[in-house]
């Protein structure tokens, strides 16, 4: 499991979960009466307090998480507290944690800010339902459905590995606007991928399927794309003959996904992938390689790319601790270097990301389109 | 997906899709306040953002000699004071200061302006800016024609690379519609209108943009939005702070140069404006002026029936003593120069034919705030205002408040509890602030990136400057046929002079109790 942080833009003030009575058994009806009752809490403490705007109710989206331990539980409530500011919602965390009680266990709270100037906003609810038991974990989906939010979209984020065999998402699935998953913690990444695939192309799978490695990649995408911006490197685009994708010894699948990215807006049509390289139909070749992983930055991490033009001109985006720099060399001399920060690298700011969006994501089935077809075909998933 | 020469095919699906081309930006008056408080902290917030270009520098020109490096410098505190990302990420203002160049020179010297262009000629070379350029007039206004002037002279007005060149205008935009005229004059004999961002930072507000989505990216207000359904519209934006030192600007402007003519005609436009065929800069900005051509005429002979004027005498805001205008800095003892101002306005169209607007402004009133009321007209039978408990039932009232409360709230009837009917009026708000625990962008970073991708919607255009001004010279022209010595009074604190009450309620109204 990838550590996440609950880490979230300075600017924006730290959201904090009120604290909640210990899980017991509850239905749906117990659940929505608690709710009530804490937002009236709420709403008298806000006006004892003297409080001068009105608690507003403001929920975008229904996110349900399913976590598979209850360490994993623990952060998805945390980065779910830390993402209520920006996108207020109600939470359902199902934590399937065989080591619980064999009941189904629900627990409820409210998260919220103290803006400045000592106002309160309540932000999100969030509803933990624990499934101490495969027995229990079955009556997840019955346990689910009355507590989505209506009108407003439904999705699911799956924290680790694929979920594309699981009754669960089977279950759900046909009330989900969007699933996204993870694929950089995927157990077996080609064969993952290609079940991503297939799911993305099955016309009777409805969400809309998204992946927080997009997201991860997110910054490298735009910094990339961002140097063929000015109109004097643009024509540059058609002159890559070289491509070195590099990422954080480890796993490899942030850096595959990059590349499929990346040849698949250029046009570039592969012909032949081994492990470390693919090389396309218009001789260009497109390496992979492992570098030394830095503190404070995990394996498997994106770490940069250098494009190389057939005049030997040299484009590079580079990690260097919490910042890139982004440099254009014309054969050999520094044209220009320029430093960004980087996005905090926090599941919250992933999440975030991938939550800010309700349509497809083109760009992304592409380039999942390109690197599955180069992969070795794999026997077909059940799901 | 094949690359082409003329379109970028990394950048499709991020979620900014479209990135200024690299560009290099000059503002003039980069000693004052503006420029440390808001501009630059703009800039650094927006490469803090990743909405910069690669290719990008800052050139600040102002009278004074002093180095890159102080300039930098200063606007490092600025940042450090006023940026609402504070204090600067070090490595990042390593390489952004490096952007930052200081060009000295008096506005009027044709010299300055060929240093200006070298300057900007190295930034092309050096950060590859690519000969597009974004000047700023940040200055006092008097020096707007000339600089702009030199500019055309010393053909700054074109890219020497076939690039863009715009230029943002800080307000005020002339002082009455003879100088507007002037100055539009001026500026487009050397810029095209299309080069030329007129700004008016009350368009960059997240709130005031929320007007159109409120009203455009909802079914359900727009069959209500007309004369059918709205008795009348209140528009208020009250500052609770006096002249506070700015004496000697407020004598020339007065509440309704400083506030009516610009701001508070814009809140007009766009909630009286039909829907525009596109968000694109002229679509909009068409919808707009034909707003403010639908405004009835003042007959300057009789602007007392439509406009009030007040200027606030000694008082108490907020618990704290204030001076009477007279006695600020800067203030001439007998000034006759308006503080507070209310007019009623109507506007020739199909849409809002009979709907008065009431607009009032005004400096030193109980409390800070800016809101669009929407009054809807009254049940046409009450069915719940009879007997010996009888209560009147209240019309609908929808709210846009722009600030400090960012929101929308919905005045509707509701029964109480219990076995009678009564029923009183309840609000149903929706807050910004308690809705969303994060901060929104600066208006100016909004409009500044607008302006270097080229897109005008929230800049006014030549012609609703014209418009605008032609309605309030009228206003103008009847003040100064009528020779006044005193204006009515109102003590600092209070919400206008008496005037003002007697000359709505004379319509059956009531100002609104903010």
């Amino acid at each position: 499991m990838t550590p996440l942080s609950t880490a979230v833009n300075a600017a924006v003030p730290t959201a904090v979960n009120r604290p909640a009575p210990a899980p017991r058994p509850m239905d749906s009806t117990a659940i929505e009466k608690e709710l009530t009752a804490l937002w009236r809490a709420e709403a008298e403490a806000n006006r004892q307090a003297g409080a001068t705007q009105p608690l507003s109710r403001t929920l975008l989206h229904t996110l349900i998480i399913v976590a598979p331990d209850h360490a994993a539980a623990d952060q998805a409530r945390a980065i779910a507290t830390a993402l209520s500011p920006r996108q207020p919602a109600r939470t359902i965390v199902l934590e399937l944690n065989p080591a619980a009680e064999a009941t189904l266990n629900a627990a409820v709270s409210l998260t919220g800010v103290t803006l400045p100037g000592g106002a309160a906003a309540v932000c999100g609810e969030q509803i933990s339902l624990i499934a101490g038991s495969p027995n229990a974990a079955r009556r997840l989906t019955g346990a689910v459905l009355p507590l989505l939010l209506t009108n407003v979209p439904s999705f699911v984020w799956w924290m680790q590995g694929s979920p594309m065999a699981h009754p669960l998402l089977r279950d759900l699935a046909p009330v989900l606007d969007r699933l996204i998953v993870d694929s950089f913690t995927f157990a077996a990444l080609d064969r993952d991928l290609a079940a991503l695939r297939r799911a993305i192309a099955d016309p009777h799978f409805l969400p809309i399927v998204s992946d927080l490695a997009w997201a991860r990649l997110a910054p490298w995408r735009y910094q990339t794309a961002q140097i063929f911006d000015a109109a004097g490197t643009r024509p540059y685009l058609q002159r890559l003959r070289q491509a070195e994708v590099r990422y954080m010894a480890g796993p490899s699948g942030l850096a595959g996904l990059f590349a499929g990215w990346l040849a698949e807006r250029l046009g570039w049509k592969l012909a032949v992938r081994d492990g470390e390289a693919m090389r396309f139909a218009g001789g260009q070749v497109l390496r992979f390689k492992p570098v030394r992983a830095i503190a404070g930055v995990a394996a498997g991490y994106f770490a940069g790319v250098t494009l190389t033009a057939d005049d030997g001109s040299e484009f590079e985006v580079s990690r260097h601790g919490s910042t890139c720099t982004v440099t254009h060399q014309r054969r050999g001399d520094l044209q220009t270097e320029r430093v960004v920060p980087l996005r905090l690298e926090s599941a919250t700011e992933w999440l975030g990301h991938e939550l800010g969006r309700l349509s497809p994501v083109p760009t992304y089935e592409a380039a999942l389109r390109l690197l599955t077809a180069a992969s070795a075909p794999e026997p077909e998933i059940v799901g | 997906m094949v690359a082409t020469a003329t379109a970028n095919p990394l950048r499709e699906g991020l979620q900014v899709e479209r990135m200024p081309e690299p560009n290099s930006v000059v503002i003039f008056g980069a000693s004052g306040d503006l420029t440390k408080r808001k501009l630059v902290p703009a800039l650094y917030n927006l490469e803090l953002e990743g909405l910069l270009p690669n290719g990008f520098g800052v050139v600040g020109f102002a009278r004074r000699p002093i180095p890159d490096e102080e300039f930098r410098q200063q606007m490092l505190d600025g940042i450090n004071n006023f940026s609402r990302n504070k204090p600067a990420q070090p490595d990042v203002w390593e390489s952004f200061s490096q952007k930052l160049h200081y060009c000295p020179g008096n506005f009027d010297d044709p010299a300055a302006y060929q240093r200006l262009a070298e300057t900007l000629n190295k930034l092309d070379a050096e950060h590859g800016t690519a000969g597009n350029r974004l000047f700023y007039l940040a200055t006092a206004p008097e020096y707007f024609p000339v600089i702009l002037q030199q500019l055309g002279a010393a053909g700054l007005n074109e890219s020497p690379a076939g690039g863009w060149v715009h230029v943002i205008i800080e307000k005020p935009f002339g002082r009455d519609l003879a100088t507007a005229l002037e100055l539009n004059r001026t500026v487009q004999g050397v810029f095209r209108e299309d080069q030329i961002y007129r700004i008016d930072h009350y368009l960059g507000k997240e709130t005031v943009q929320n007007i159109l989505v409120f009203r455009f990216a909802n079914g359900i207000f727009e069959p209500l939005w007309n004369r059918n359904y709205i008795d009348h519209v209140q528009i208020t934006v009250s500052e609770a702070v006096g002249v506070e030192g700015r004496g000697g600007y407020y004598e020339t402007a007065g509440v309704i140069r400083d506030m009516i003519q610009n701001h508070m005609l814009q809140l007009l436009t766009l909630v009286a404006m039909e829907p525009p065929g596109s968000f694109d800069g002229n679509a909009v900005r068409d919808e707009k002026v034909k707003v403010l051509r639908a405004l009835r005429p003042i007959n300057p002979k009789e602007v007392d029936r439509s406009v009030v004027r007040g200027q606030y005498t000694a008082g108490t805001v907020g618990g704290k003593p204030v001076a009477g205008y007279r006695q600020e800095k800067g203030v001439a003892p007998a000034s006759t120069t308006e503080t507070f101002m209310a007019l009623k306005l109507h506007l020739d169209s199909w849409r809002w034919a009979g709907v008065p607007f009431y607009l009032r402004s005004g400096k030193a009133l109980p409390k800070r705030s800016t809101e669009i009321a929407i009054q809807f007209k009254q049940v046409p039978l009450s069915l719940f205002d009879r007997g010996a408990n009888a209560e009147a039932v209240e019309p609908n009232l929808l709210v846009l408040n722009i600030q400090p409360d960012e929101g929308i709230s919905l005045r509707f009837t509701s029964k109480l509890p219990g076995a009678t009917v009564q029923v009183r009026p309840v609000n149903m708000d929706f807050r910004y602030g308690t809705s969303f625990g994060v901060p929104t962008p600066e208006a100016y970073e909004r409009l500044i990136l607008d302006c270097m991708l080229g897109e005008a919607a929230l800049f006014t255009r030549d012609d609703e400057v014209e418009a605008a001004w032609t309605f309030i010279n009228r206003i103008l022209e009847g003040w100064g046929q009528t020779k006044t010595t005193a204006l009515p009074g109102y003590e600092a604190g209070t919400w206008g002079p008496a005037e003002a009450n007697a000359f709505i309620e004379a319509e059956g109204r009531r100002w609104r109790r903010l």
